[in-house]
């Protein structure tokens, strides 16, 4: 328990340097360029006054708008958080299957399509294949799968809602390197003496490396991706118009509404941050050992 | 006759308006700001169409409509205009609020002092610098007193009116104020504001059932943003949508070829131009801009790039009013006209990559081009005026800059050569702010420092003129010599296309302000999901 609590401070402390620095960063460019924001031209106050407003998560009012920053910015949260966190499960469970089978296979006959496969997936480009996938299934079924809001929803909610899902499953680039790096692994551990000596004991071959050989590469990766997938996710919300943080960031920058840029900053720095503290304690439940 | 009459009256009569039904229209952006003084974007003005009111309008065939305004007076010197107020108008619902507050005269003029306000941002400001003073002389009459007459006022009084009791300590709007019309605007137009979604943008607005003019037919009008150009067409046509408020050209044959949409044409009532800065010592030679525009194809340009779905123009006004210049045809394309332009401008010896040059000085300059929302065929013309100049021994260079740092460069530091852009065709055709000397500074929009001092004189005699017939004369020879002179290269207007479903019936689209007749659309009650 004292080690969880370490790590967790630990992580507290660095993420909290790191908005410090990417909010003073930002705060100093503001301040240079045009526009306006509150706050602005007030030193280190109008500073403090801007951390004291991001750490209550009174964000204000956006400088373009007028509107309310924290109804904006809420919603799309949400909304890239179902994004990215159901894409990230489709990943795993194409990879996962796929690796253990080419660990145990080798590059032979059988496994050798679906890494192939998974390969090819992986080198789409992600706007490229939402066109390809929105243009197959609008011909085929006759809806646009595209994202309506609850209220005014035409056409299949469910099909609007999981395309782009899978989409991003598929285009998010990780399956092809989860299948790598758990196949590598897996073999590796599967030859090991530990492995070898539990297989003579008549034990399961694959429980005896399933931490080894498939959890810490697969928690490796999948939080490391953490940022790319929040990146490939502003092209497929833009392909099924999900009104998501990405599409909001982009707009916010080319519209120049500084408060609204700053608090998407600020929570895109959370979010990557909060996934590395999720991965350093679930890599310190899956091996104790590890320092 | 008459029963042929009827025949044809009756079962329009008899299919009657049936109320009801969801219009979904799409956007390509969001809406920036749904308040009448401060928004400049077509996407929030088209819904500040449809919530709030306006003393009057200019229906298609150019004739004033009273809205809020019954009836107005001109006096003979035309200094003085009095507008009577309609009595039974209401505004919207204020939330939080049951009662609904009667439109009187305090709106009119709260309105037209914020709008007027010094400290206000807005660009309407040097519309209405001419009107010295708004009064009120009783809860439903205005008068307004102009500083000197000028022709089509009328037209001037199409501004929004909002309501002043939710302005009580306001004198003037930046923006930044906290205040319940941004977030919720109250107006008195045919639709209600009911809702904005946060992430999306998405607006929902609902029939006014009080509308001073009857209530209208449909019932709800959702907007829907896209993040995406493509996909808006595709939406409509899967039925996501019914309505596309500009359908991007290359769409159009798709749409055209499907029975069930409608396609309707309405003037952009903008023209494009390249824009030169005669700052240059380069480009103050006249026989150099007149090349540039020799060597250009403007045809195959607007052919390709916009499916021709547009008209070719010569001069700085729109193309069939009356101030435009039939006799003064757009310059042709005439690569071998450029050509001999450039030798006699002594441009004729070339560098190793066949520029020209003449001394120091190389035809090698610089175009700033703001990175837009339609930035891909804006890419495409430029690349093709890029080529057609190179083929002609011109060099350009292209400097992308986002919207701020364009307007920056361009109207503040003039760091530029050439730009690529668009005006709005100004209502009652003044063009002095564009090409008089006088304009020519930081923040004044005769941006290329253009000096003549011929047009000068024509442009301050048609300001004090109020004869048409006058007017008219002096803006056919002003047309005669902006062409020759090449201030700019005028490219085309173009004809913006919206798309509907065929389900929405008796649908008529205004050219500027978009939504002015939905109160007459409907749908049959059949076909409202």
């Amino acid at each position: 328990m004292m080690r969880f609590a370490k790590i967790f401070f630990r992580e507290v402390f660095n993420t909290a340097l790191l908005i410090i620095g990417v909010t003073a960063l930002l705060y100093l460019l503001f301040n240079l360029m045009p526009g306006f924001f509150p706050g602005k031209g007030e030193g280190v106050f109008g500073y403090t006054g801007l951390l004291r407003r991001l750490f209550t998560f009174q964000f204000g009012t956006s400088s373009l708008s007028g509107r309310d920053i924290n109804s904006i910015v809420f919603p799309a949260f949400r909304n890239t958080l179902v994004l990215t966190v159901g894409s990230i499960f489709l990943s795993i469970l194409i990879a996962v299957p796929i690796g253990i089978f080419s660990a145990y296979r080798g590059f032979k006959t059988y496994s050798w399509p679906l890494v192939i496969f998974s390969y090819i997936m992986s080198s789409i480009p992600v706007f490229y294949f939402g066109y390809l996938v929105l243009y197959i299934v609008s011909r085929y079924t006759g809806y646009l799968p595209i994202y309506y809001p609850q209220a005014t929803g035409r056409g299949s909610p469910i099909l609007s809602f999981v395309l782009p899902i899978i989409v991003l499953g598929f285009g998010n680039e990780s399956i092809s390197e989860i299948v790598r790096l758990i196949a590598n692994e897996l073999e590796r551990v599967m030859h090991s003496d530990y492995a070898i000596a539990s297989r003579a004991r008549g034990e399961s071959l694959l429980r005896a490396s399933v931490n080894e050989g498939i959890m810490i590469p697969l928690v490796t990766i999948v939080f490391s991706k953490i940022p790319f997938i929040i990146g490939g996710a502003v092209i497929v919300e833009h392909v099924f118009n999900w009104p998501g943080m990405g599409r909001l960031a982009f707009q916010a920058t080319l519209d120049r509404d500084l408060p609204l840029l700053i608090v998407i900053a600020f929570l895109s720095v959370l979010c990557v941050r909060g996934g590395m503290l999720l991965k350093e304690l679930a890599l310190s439940f899956i091996n104790p050992q590890e320092k | 006759m008459l029963i042929a009459v009827v025949l044809i009256v009756l079962p329009a009569a008899l299919s009657a308006q049936t109320r009801g039904g969801t219009l979904i229209y799409g956007e390509y952006g969001a809406p920036i700001r749904l308040v009448p003084v401060l928004a400049n974007d077509s996407i929030s003005v088209r819904l500040i169409e449809l919530i709030y009111g306006s003393l009057l309008y200019y229906n298609a065939n150019g004739e004033a409509v009273g809205d809020l305004a019954e009836s107005w007076e001109i006096s003979k010197d035309m200094k003085t205009i009095s507008f009577s107020l309609k009595k039974n108008v209401v505004w919207h619902p204020v939330p939080g609020d049951s009662e609904r507050r009667p439109f009187t005269a305090d709106d009119v003029v709260k309105t037209f002092e914020i709008m007027m306000h010094p400290s206000t941002i807005t660009s309407l400001q040097s519309r209405y610098n001419f009107i010295s003073s708004v009064q009120k002389i009783d809860s439903s009459t205005v008068v307004f007193t102009l500083k000197k007459p000028i022709l089509n006022v009328l037209g001037r009084f199409s501004f929004k009116i909002m309501p002043a009791f939710l302005l009580n300590n306001i004198s003037y709007l930046r923006g930044d104020e906290d205040l319940i019309l941004y977030k919720h605007p109250v107006g008195t137009g045919p639709y209600m504001f009911v809702s904005q979604e946060g992430s999306s943008a998405e607006v929902v607005l609902e029939a006014n059932d009080q509308y001073h003019l009857g209530s209208p037919l449909i019932e709800r009008i959702i907007m829907r943003p896209f993040a995406d150009q493509n996909i808006i067409t595709q939406t409509l046509l899967y039925g996501g949508i019914d309505l596309e408020v500009r359908v991007p050209p290359r769409d159009i044959s798709e749409i055209q070829g499907d029975a069930q949409f409608e396609l309707a044409p309405y003037s952009t009532l903008s023209y494009s131009f390249f824009g030169y800065n005669l700052r240059n010592p380069v480009l103050a030679i006249r026989d150099v801009r007149k090349a540039i525009s020799h060597a250009i194809n403007r045809q195959e340009m607007l052919n390709s790039f916009f499916e021709g779905k547009g008209q070719l123009i010569s001069g700085p006004f729109a193309p069939g009013s009356w101030a435009y210049n039939l006799d003064v045809k757009p310059i042709p394309y005439s690569p071998e006209e450029a050509n001999r332009l450039l030798d006699r401008a002594g441009f004729i010896e070339r560098t190793k990559d066949g520029i020209r040059v003449r001394g120091s000085y190389k035809l090698q300059f610089q175009m700033v081009v703001p990175i837009s929302k339609e930035n891909e065929t804006t890419k495409r013309v430029i690349l093709a005026f890029q080529n057609y100049l190179k083929s002609v021994g011109i060099q350009i260079d292209i400097v992308w800059l986002e919207w701020k740092a364009w307007t920056e460069a361009v109207f503040v530091q003039h760091k530029f050569d050439i730009i690529y852009a668009d005006w709005l065709f100004d209502d009652s055709f003044d063009i002095s702010s564009l090409f008089h000397s006088r304009e020519i500074g930081p923040g004044r929009n005769n941006f290329g420092a253009y000096k003549n001092p011929e047009v000068d004189a024509l442009l301050d005699e048609s300001r004090s003129t109020l004869d048409i017939e006058k007017k008219r004369t002096i803006y056919k020879k002003l047309h005669e010599i902006l062409a020759d002179d090449v201030p700019y290269t005028y490219l085309w207007t173009l004809t913006n296309y919206a798309a509907y479903n065929r389900k929405f019936r008796r649908v008529e689209i205004h050219p500027t302000r978009f939504f002015t007749y939905i109160r007459d659309w409907y749908m049959l009650e059949e076909e409202q999901r």
